[in-house]
């Protein structure tokens, strides 16, 4: 049941850093070829190709290609086309979203955007690779966090596409229910990625660290070995679920929660 | 793929020398661990299930009696596994035994919901507090299997579905405790019908042909799948997973209902 992925096409949008780069590179330790996508030259080639030299894997495709235009999907695509028959796996990482302050500021045009540009990236792409190979890929695993669930400062449009996403997920579950494919979603949190202090500002992880625990912070490498459980063949009957790899934050993050460790450190700091 | 060499570990698993236990066992055998499965009241055979492992050249499990609600039998159980071991590396939390209720309100009683938290759900909490009593440290791996009857209704299955839900509580709660001190992981994998001896004895011999002509075959998961994700979520992969509640259910749970059985009413003959 264990799945070998020696030369098989796996691809990851937004695959040139953070979790998608972790991913890819999770993935190309146990043989795979890597297509990873990136835009606005916003990838450093020869640093990722760097990555991947240095664990011995096969050397990763980067491509430019805007997740929501569609030529440059189907470009895309007809590059992978050339050296594979099908792609085994495919992981919609990418997210681009505006954030909003507030109900005056909210726009239906920031709300549709985002959506578009995170969230139907998973059906157009998934309805192009039919139209190329005549075949969908085996796994298919959605990248989102659980700000659906929570509030997050200015997440609103991050939350409303991700939810896009997870039940868009559900629902080609039932419609590819007689193909050889498992679709799921991963979410997760408090991810350390260089993004961080340019989304948070500087004083963000330590703020964290202080408060939830250093323990609770979840690295790339992390969650590109969750994604990786997933497609490895012991997880096939999992098909439609939301799965959160938080180590158990979102459960514990809780104001009474931070009072409690306050309180015991000043016990600590008293005695 | 899997990261973590189980050989010569210590694996514990409940109720386990039949259906979904003995299936997790052999998973966790197959990898080298030491397997010590419980029954009870000489539920097992013993020699068919030695020879079961022996086929898969993993190690012969230890099989014993214990009673799981009962806590001097624990205790002997556990102080079984110490002369052998000096950590349990993954516990299993399978034993599960309720009372069935098919008779609406009048049918519930305080004692039946006792008895059925005592036999399902406390020996998920007291097996984790009795190992870090005696090793001086948690399993690494605390797994409970449940259901997902506290979220769906099943005739008579009123005691399951509290009891699982109580233990998934508990759980969230443990995952918070056991992981701010020792870096240990508790989660719940869910599964959805698998055909097993005590589906049988809980719905009756109608009960899977039915499922099977009005969903389709793809209604039940094998008890291989359960094993192989039991075995993912300890598998080292998946090691920032946290207090979690997993369903494995091929998506089914989803699709579960009458709007979309009257879409496919002719394919399954409902006119």
């Amino acid at each position: 049941m264990r799945n070998d992925f020696t030369n098989k096409a796996v691809l990851i949008t937004g695959g040139t850093k953070g979790i998608g780069l972790a991913t890819g590179l999770a993935f190309a330790r146990n043989g795979a070829h890597l297509y990873l996508t990136h835009r606005w030259s916003s990838a450093d080639e020869d640093e990722v190709r760097g990555k991947f030299a240095a664990i011995g894997a096969l050397e990763p495709a980067i491509i430019e290609a805007d997740v929501s235009v569609d030529e440059e999907t189907d470009a895309l695509l007809e590059i992978i086309k050339k050296d594979h028959d099908c792609i085994e796996v495919f992981i919609s990482n990418v997210s681009v979203v505006q954030p909003a302050s507030g109900v005056e500021s909210y726009r239906k045009r920031s709300m549709l955007k985002s959506i578009e540009y995170s969230a139907w990236p998973f059906v157009s792409y998934l309805q192009h690779m039919k139209k190329a190979f005549a075949k969908l890929p085996r796994y298919v695993v959605g990248l989102s966090s659980d700000g659906a669930d929570n509030y997050f400062a200015h997440y609103e449009y991050v939350s409303t596409s991700k939810i896009v996403m997870e039940t868009l997920c559900r629902y080609l579950t039932y419609h590819l229910r007689d193909e050889d494919i498992r679709l799921n979603i991963l979410r997760t949190r408090n991810v350390l990625t260089d993004a961080v202090d340019e989304i948070f500002g500087p004083n963000y992880v330590k703020f964290m660290a202080e408060r939830a625990g250093e323990e609770y912070f979840l690295y790339p490498e992390e969650i590109g070995n969750a994604v990786l459980a997933l497609c490895s063949g012991m997880l096939d009957a999992l098909n439609g679920q939301m799965i959160l790899v938080d180590k158990g934050m979102a459960f514990a993050d809780t104001v009474s929660r931070t009072l409690e460790n306050e309180l015991e450190k000043k016990t600590e700091q008293d005695q | 793929m899997i990261l973590n060499d189980f050989h010569g570990k210590a694996v514990l698993i409940t109720g386990a020398t039949k259906g979904l236990g003995l299936a997790i066992g052999k998973a966790f055998g197959a990898e080298g661990a030491h397997v010590y499965l419980t029954h009870r009241w000489g539920s097992a055979d013993e020699d068919e299930i030695r020879a079961a492992f022996a086929e898969i050249d993993a190690p012969e499990p230890a099989i014993i009696e214990a009673d799981a609600s009962n806590l001097k039998e624990t205790r002997a159980l556990l102080e079984t596994v110490h002369k052998d071991h000096d950590a349990v590396e993954v516990f299993v939390s399978n034993v599960s035994f309720a009372a069935v209720n098919h008779e609406g309100l009048d049918g519930l009683d305080k004692r039946s919901l006792f008895k059925s938290l005592e036999y399902s759900t406390w020996p998920f909490v007291c097996h984790v507090q009795e190992v870090k009593k005696l090793f001086g440290r948690y399993p690494r791996y605390t797994l409970g299997t449940s259901c997902d009857g506290p979220d769906t209704f099943y005739p008579g299955y009123d005691y399951v579905g509290v009891s699982k839900a109580v233990m998934e509580t508990f759980c969230k709660y443990l995952a918070k405790h056991v992981f701010e001190e020792e870096r240990a992981v508790v989660n719940i994998l869910r599964s959805r019908p698998v055909s097993t001896e005590s589906l049988v004895a809980t719905f009756g011999e109608d009960y899977e042909p039915f499922l099977r002509k009005l969903y389709g075959d793809d209604y039940f998961i094998d008890v291989e799948q359960v094993g192989e994700a039991v075995l993912a979520l300890c598998s080292g992969l998946l090691d920032a997973m946290n207090g979690q509640v997993v369903l494995l259910d091929k998506g089914v749970a989803f699709q579960d209902n009458l709007m979309r059985l009257f879409d496919q009413r002719e394919q399954f003959g409902l006119g």
